[in-house]
């Protein structure tokens, strides 16, 4: 077996702080309406700030094997 | 790596497995804690760990080095409206470890030039930007997900501000925000 899940805590990652709700956010529900009515950079505008710098430079070279 | 830039690093990232114990063993990203379960406990007994997310490794396709490891993981944003409990479908950045040699590494010489922090661009963005992709795509092809969600540690929040994730401390429970010391919750709407 490649790939194995085990319940050990560790330090300085999103799981260790995040216990109670199993690495969830909780939203509080008094601010739910201005989250959702917020408007924020989102992927798009990640992905387009990196797209943006390659057509600057050139092409940035990068594979994944899957 | 003095005088080389992110532009020149040629890479591939793959899903991190068992036979890459030697290139894990070999990876520090600086924080002890992290390098500790990185090298230690990623993989143990053949098997690699996937408690908290499903491992990536970055190599640098001219020295074989691991440049960095991304994990991700199912999560969610937990919407109480009464009686009822929604949640957001949300992909986590359990972990996001960069090697030290490739840390602080200019995109290019532009950003380097630049004397306004914002116009930089660092190899470690392009990286991020990598797990981003892959989010996207997971989004796109396969699952409905909403939102990337990480805790950043407090200093890594500005890697994280300049990749365009938002503090969700101000949007979040108090109770769960106790639970909180050194992170600060961070998220980034997928679209």
């Amino acid at each position: 077996m490649a790939y194995k899940t085990k319940s050990k805590e560790r330090d300085d990652t999103m799981a260790a702080v995040s216990k109670p709700v199993n690495g969830a956010f909780i939203l509080n529900s008094k601010k739910a309406e201005e989250f959702f009515a917020q408007k924020v950079n989102t992927s798009s505008d990640a992905i387009r700030r990196y797209e943006k710098r390659k057509t600057k430079t050139g092409d940035v070279a990068s594979k994944s094997d899957k | 790596m003095k005088d080389l830039y992110g532009e020149n690093i040629e890479y591939k990232y793959d899903l991190i497995k068992p036979e890459d114990i030697n290139l894990i063993q070999a990876f520090s990203c600086g924080n002890e804690n992290l390098d500790r379960y990185i090298q230690k406990e990623l993989i143990i007994n053949n098997d690699v760990d996937t408690t908290d997310g499903l491992p990536y490794k970055v190599v640098d396709l001219n020295t074989n080095e691991i440049i960095g490891i991304f994990s991700l993981a199912a999560s969610g944003i937990i919407h109480r409206q009464g009686n009822y409990v929604h949640v957001l479908p949300a992909i986590k950045i359990d972990i996001f470890a960069i090697n030290t040699k490739y840390q602080k590494i200019h995109m290019d010489a532009i950003s380097e030039a630049s004397s306004d922090p914002d116009d930089h661009f660092y190899f470690s963005d392009a990286i991020l930007c990598e797990a981003i992709k892959i989010c996207v795509k997971l989004s796109e092809e396969k699952i409905a997900v909403k939102y990337i969600l990480l805790y950043a540690d407090k200093k890594a929040k500005r890697f994280y501000q300049r990749n365009l994730f938002h503090d969700f401390a101000d949007f979040m429970e108090k109770e769960q925000n106790m639970e909180i010391n050194k992170n600060e919750p961070m998220y980034l709407p997928l679209d």
